[in-house]
């Protein structure tokens, strides 16, 4: 039972307080209800690029990092397609520091040209290091165009391309932050070593007079069924064929989502899963394979995907792949089974969830998905799911023609 | 307007209680049993890293192969039986040492051990696991070495050890083929089987589990590890020029200066590790602040040493726009120069200082972190106290010290350079 307070300021800042006496430290969590999702297709990457451009200091605080670490703290920040969240982890005396930091970001920023012409350059790097100089770097790249065409779900958060990072304006900018970054799109939380009492009023005291803003109204097209399945070929400089087949599936708060999730940890997550005992082990059909589920807000993936032994082909790696999921169709699904993969969402819970900054994201991870008390119902939503869910989810979303496969094709076959 | 607050000194660093039990066949065992969470983590710790054979992929076979089968259950029911209790187990290869984990929820932890036990001390390496292993290490490895930072750091490990030293790297994919199983029996049974060498158990662990662990553990038969691998430095052939390593198509390179660290006994230990970080150990590091933050060059740039049981070594990496490479090595050694001719000034060195306090305080958050911490201290031979001691080094550390460390220790011609992916 994760223990905490909710409430909210005059400004519409949701809060939220976990005390935790275990640790020396404190972390201060800022999540904007703003993801790559609410980008236009030709100005893709916008979020993620405006994340770094929080760094780049307020007109009463030039340089963020410099009073960070002069508190003793370390923090980051991360976007994704739904969200983007920031964190500071402070020594406990130290709070009212990261207090002070966000709530003035929030308020306010510097927006220099130099800033965005310097982190302009820092993300175009990113995008290499992390996505087109490293082997199977693009897959993401590649295959959400073909999951989602209408969704803004089609490009991930690094963006489409390089070139919509280079037109980024000023203006842009400044245009993003007045929509997006304010107390009625932010959930705040503070977890860690605190006295409610005191919190309370600092939280006041930093984020009481930051204002309102106009709360943004989220419009999204939303991803009609496919018509038929979606195929792609690439040829790369890789040492070895990969197959990745994806399935449209149910967002993360609709009860399909739970079943989507233990049906991919029973046919692939783990030695014990049928993708491995079967296709790995057995048949030696893939060096590696297995099965997840992106987890998205809105409608998201089921994954399927192995690197193919030498000498396999694509045809016989994804009818054993089918096969798979053709017996949860058709066939069996043990209780052994079924208790098992529930037996590792709860251990895997908990162990995500031992740390006061894990716990302080995971808040506000579920305020904005609707009540940060479904943290203590997450395990239950996963204990109540039957056997026949699995199968009706595998019949209802796991069907061919409704799936999208990148076949990504080496050059030069490993012997 | 608020005004902004003070910020507070950390004057130490409180540990949580750390009981060290030495059972009766000699293994040490520390347990750290603290948490709010009922799960626990148990490692267990072998002289079997890859610096303990020629073939530098055998230990990593021998620890990644441990859960494919023992006399009693084969590498499938092995799996069902730690899934089933949603139980992780891991094991990992390091250079100095091999571990293997296990992560598990407290109430199941009891039904797990003597299987723990059983993968460590009683594996018998099937050949058709060997197969699947060699193949897919070898796609990993054919991946792997496309990567422009592995080339670097490859490289950077021959140049200061030598492909023949303990902690070279001469891998190739013939390795992989050299794999046979009786060459990993021997070494499983040299170095694995009955040869545990420590044993750290962290987490709600509570007397019960506490006194079974002493009692499983305590009751193993245990020798000494007999394998020795190579000496640490065999023979070394490159230069201190540039070593360039060509690439194609690749939009980054990867640009690495490398020298061999001091020992953490020797006294200018504390100054070295200090002046890595204020060069490029934290995000406003010199560095960072002037590639990244000012020139836009790298998504980042990290210095750091890296401790080994018998050696350290000094790392400054950074991947790059090809085109970029000659202003970033400039303006790498024009960091270095700055801070050989002008002294740190007193608000950076603070803040400096700070950081790394705070970050130290991190390491001990909780239980599995501090067992981490713990871990690599003994493993590695260091002293347990040594945040504490670091804590006394940063309350009294004048500019003046870190100037002469950086005159003694930040010379171009002192460093190993090498850019991966030319």
């Amino acid at each position: 039972m994760i223990n905490f307070e909710r409430y909210s300021l005059e400004n519409g800042l949701k809060v939220i307080l976990h005390k935790d006496e275990t640790t020396p430290m404190v972390t201060v969590n800022v999540l904007y209800d703003v993801g790559s999702r609410d980008e236009q297709p030709d100005k893709t990457g916008f979020a993620h690029l405006f994340e770094h451009l929080m760094f780049g200091g307020t007109p009463r605080f030039p340089d963020y990092d410099k009073i960070a670490q002069a508190a003793g703290a370390t923090n980051n920040a991360f976007t994704s397609n739904d969200l983007t969240n920031y964190y500071i982890s402070l020594p406990a005396a130290n709070l009212e520091t990261g207090l002070m930091l966000e709530a003035d970001r929030m308020d306010g920023l510097l927006f220099s040209p130099e800033s965005l012409e310097v982190q302009r350059k820092v993300v175009i790097e990113e995008f290499k290091q992390r996505y087109l100089n490293k082997p199977y770097g693009d897959v993401w790249l590649e295959i959400s165009p073909l999951a989602y065409q209408v969704h803004s779900y089609a490009w991930q958060t690094i963006g489409k391309k390089v070139e919509h990072i280079q037109d980024v304006t000023l203006n842009d900018v400044k245009a993003f932050f007045a929509k997006h970054y304010n107390p009625q799109n932010a959930v705040l939380s503070i977890s860690g070593n605190i006295d409610i009492k005191t919190v309370k009023s600092l939280v006041n005291k930093w984020f009481g007079g930051v204002s309102s803003g106009i709360a943004y109204q989220r419009k999204l097209q939303s991803e009609p069924p496919k018509t038929q399945k979606q195929t792609l070929k690439l040829e790369r400089d890789v040492p070895q064929n990969a197959i990745y087949k994806v399935y449209n599936m149910p967002g993360r708060n609709s009860a399909g989502f739970y079943s989507g999730d233990l049906l991919s940890d029973l046919i692939g997550r783990g030695l014990s899963s049928r993708i491995y005992k079967e296709l790995v082990s057995d048949k030696r059909l893939f060096t590696t394979a297995g099965a997840s589920v992106t987890g998205n807000f809105d409608p998201g993936l089921f994954i399927v995907s192995g690197m193919l032994s030498p000498g396999v082909d694509f045809d016989k790696a994804e009818n054993a792949l089918d096969k798979i999921i053709d017996d949860v169709k058709n066939g069996e699904i043990l209780d052994s089974e079924l208790e098992k993969i529930k037996n590792k969402v709860e251990s895997t819970f908990l162990f995500n969830n031992i740390n006061h900054s894990d716990i302080a994201f995971h808040l506000v991870w579920f305020e904005l998905m609707g009540n940060a008390g479904n943290i203590n119902k997450e395990v239950n939503r996963y204990r109540e799911v039957k056997k026949e869910d699995l199968r009706s989810f595998a019949c209802e979303y796991l069907k061919d023609s409704q799936s999208s496969v990148l076949y990504y094709a080496t050059k030069t076959p490993l012997k | 307007m608020n005004a902004v607050p003070t910020i507070s000194k950390i004057d130490k660093v409180d540990f949580l209680a750390v009981e060290e039990i030495e059972l009766r066949n000699g293994i040490m065992l520390y347990v750290i049993d603290a948490g709010e969470q009922p799960v626990c983590k148990i490692d267990v710790v072998f002289n079997a890293g890859t610096s303990n054979h020629e073939n530098r992929v055998l230990p990593s076979a021998v620890n990644a192969l441990l859960n494919d089968g023992t006399s009693k259950h084969s590498a499938g029911q092995i799996a069902d039986i730690i899934d089933g209790k949603g139980a992780f187990f891991m094991s990992a290869c390091h250079m100095d040492y091999g571990i293997t984990t296990l992560f598990s929820l407290s109430r199941f932890a009891r039904d797990l051990l003597p299987l723990f036990i059983e993968i460590f001390n009683d594996a018998i390496f099937p050949e058709d696991e060997i197969e699947l292993y060699k193949t897919r290490m070898k796609q990993q490895f054919l991946i792997q070495v496309q990567r422009v930072n592995v080339q670097s750091n490859q490289a950077l490990l021959n140049a200061l050890y030598g492909k023949d030293g303990a902690y070279g790297d001469p891998t190739s994919i013939a390795d992989y083929d050299g794999l046979s199983r009786d060459k990993l029996v021997d070494f499983y049974k040299a170095n694995v089987q009955g040869a545990p060498q420590m044993v750290f158990a962290s987490g709600k662990i509570g007397e019960e589990l506490k006194a079974l662990i002493v009692q499983t553990f305590g009751s193993l038969k245990v020798k000494q590890p007999e394998k020795a691998g190579p000496a640490i430095f065999g023979k070394v052939t490159s230069t201190k020029e540039l070593i360039e390593i060509p690439g194609k198509n690749t939009n980054q390179v990867s640009m690495r200066f490398g020298k061999l660290a001091l020992s953490h006994d020797h006294p200018d230990f504390w100054n070295l590790s200090l002046l890595s970080t204020v060069l490029g150990g934290y995000f406003g590091s010199r560095l960072n602040k002037v590639l990244r933050e000012e020139k836009g060059l790298t998504y980042g740039v990290h210095a750091y040493i890296t401790q080994l049981k018998n050696s350290a070594f000094f790392n400054i990496h950074s991947e790059l726009n090809r085109d970029n490479r000659d202003e970033a090595y400039e303006a790498t050694l024009s960091v270095f120069e700055g801070l050989q001719s002008k002294l740190v000034e007193k608000e950076e060195l603070e803040m400096v200082v700070r950081y790394i306090k705070g970050s130290l305080l991190q390491s001990f958050d909780g239980p599995f972190a501090q067992s981490n911490y713990l871990l690599t201290s003994q493993v590695l031979g260091l002293d347990q106290n040594r945040a504490h001691r670091y804590f006394d080094f940063l309350n009294i550390v004048k500019p003046e010290e870190i100037m002469a460390t950086a005159q003694n220790y930040l010379n171009e011609n002192s460093f190993y350079k090498i850019i991966a992916g030319v």
